[in-house]
């Protein structure tokens, strides 16, 4: 029987109309951040699937963006050719799930998502 | 640009060329259908030439392994002998259906292709620019802001900014330094990271005093009266600066988007075209979708799934084709592939 986990990870997300709500990521959750919010209804076009190179899953961290594990070069240097990123734009797609998600919140980025 | 009238006749146009547009010709060709193939992209693979070429793609049947452009090479080879002909770099703009059997698929390029079916195999869309968000920026389009550089005659002797970090941004800054008067590249951050090599070409322009170069900033605003003159440049800083502009090319990738399709009054749900999975045929005869541009119950966005739809597919489009012959299935282990 799997060990129950007890540790809360409360992700804050505003979605694309500024709707706020407050995510509990399952402490099984795989995959990366951009899958979770998907999970949870959000509307995540995500070209590339995942890969870190189309930006559809882009997103500002709002806070605690100083927790988060560093991103990789390829996620830089997509963030780098899109026009509208900023000092604290991440992609969702390449945050992988873990205890440093609590507390954080995210914005939605972007728009054309169905 | 003046754009030459051309006009092609062949029995599917198929609007996509990506891996399930090309596999699609292949399909149609075991059945004697010929294609032609319209895309947006100057070259031919979608998504897998233009987002991931040198990724590896795990679910191919038959391949354990294979890197998206290698797939691409292989569909091209796998599809010559049925001579595809091809309208790249052109957007498909307009369909009209004059009578039941017939389809005019127009582009942007002014090019008409006539055909007896259309399949629709355009993935997420058409891969559009990207646009940086300036308030008035759609008020100069066509008036000193491009997203392309289609005609580089056109910038001679001008003062031309370019925006973006990517690949293209520092290409183009690096080509259009010997033909404008004077480039200014603004990007964002402080570094390059995508292509190390036009990266160093470009900060060697810019010590040689032969472009400049604007780091740490964006574009804010655009000023002009019929047509661009000035740009604000909004520091990272915090400080403002202005700069005489003839021209702005905004260059920060592609994306897709639906484009004219949304208005052929085809049935959508969710941005995706509704088919009948019998023969992946829309709401209007003569027209199927496939691959990621599809939904129906239980759709996956597979590669090899679109390679299926295709192939059923074909079974339908022949009878449009040649609507008195009868069609009876065939392995190509037997008849093999009969070149046109």
């Amino acid at each position: 029987m799997a060990l129950m986990n007890f540790d809360e990870r409360k992700l804050k997300v505003k979605d694309r109309n500024g709707d706020v709500m407050v995510l509990d990521v399952p402490a099984d959750a795989e995959y990366n951040v951009m899958e979770v919010l998907k999970t949870f209804g959000y509307k995540m076009r995500a070209t590339c699937g995942g890969m870190g190179l189309c930006a559809d899953c882009h997103c500002e961290i709002l806070e605690g963006m100083a927790r988060l594990p560093s991103p990789t070069e390829q996620e830089m240097e997509t963030l780098d050719e899109i026009p509208d990123a900023n000092s604290k734009s991440r992609l969702s797609c390449q945050i992988k799930p873990g205890d440093y998600l609590n507390g954080v919140y995210l914005h939605l980025m972007g728009s054309d998502h169905h | 640009m003046l754009s030459m009238e051309k006009r092609i006749i062949t029995d599917i146009c198929i609007i996509g060329a990506g891996p399930v547009g090309l596999f699609a010709v292949f399909e149609a060709g075991l059945l004697r259908m010929r294609c032609h193939v319209i895309d947006v992209l100057p070259q031919v693979g979608g998504q897998l030439s233009e987002i991931y070429p040198q990724k590896p793609i795990y679910d191919i049947p038959g391949f354990p392994v294979i890197n998206a452009q290698s797939l691409v090479e292989n569909l091209m080879e796998q599809i010559a002998p049925f001579k595809p002909t091809f309208s790249l770099g052109e957007r498909v703009e307009e369909l009209v259906k004059p009578d039941e059997h017939t389809f005019f698929v127009k582009t942007s390029e002014g090019t008409t292709v006539e055909a007896k079916a259309v399949v629709i195999a355009a993935g997420l869309g058409c891969f559009e620019p990207r646009k940086p968000t300036i308030k008035n920026l759609a008020e100069f389009e066509g008036k000193g802001v491009n997203y392309f550089v289609k005609n580089p005659e056109l910038y001679r002797g001008k003062e031309v900014v370019i925006a973006g970090g990517g690949d293209s941004a520092l290409d183009w800054t690096i080509f259009l330094s010997n033909i404008a008067a004077k480039v200014t590249l603004v990007h964002r951050s402080d570094a390059f990271r995508g292509a190390p090599d036009s990266a160093e070409k470009v900060f060697a322009l810019a010590a040689d005093g032969k472009i400049d170069l604007v780091l740490q900033a964006t574009i804010a605003a655009l000023e002009g009266f019929t047509h661009l003159q000035n740009l604000q440049i909004d520091h990272n800083d915090g400080s403002i600066s202005h700069i005489n502009a003839d021209f702005f090319i905004p260059l920060f990738g592609l994306t897709p988007r639906l484009g004219p399709i949304a208005g052929w009054g085809l049935n959508l749900n969710s941005a995706a075209i509704e088919v009948n999975t019998e023969d992946y045929s829309t709401n209007i005869p003569g027209i199927y979708a496939i691959g990621d541009i599809n939904t129906y119950p239980g759709k996956l966005k597979l590669i090899l799934c679109g390679f299926h739809e295709a192939a059923l597919m074909a079974q339908t489009a022949y009878h449009r084709v040649y609507p008195d012959k009868k069609l009876t299935f065939k392995y190509t282990t037997v008849y093999g592939v009969n070149e046109f």
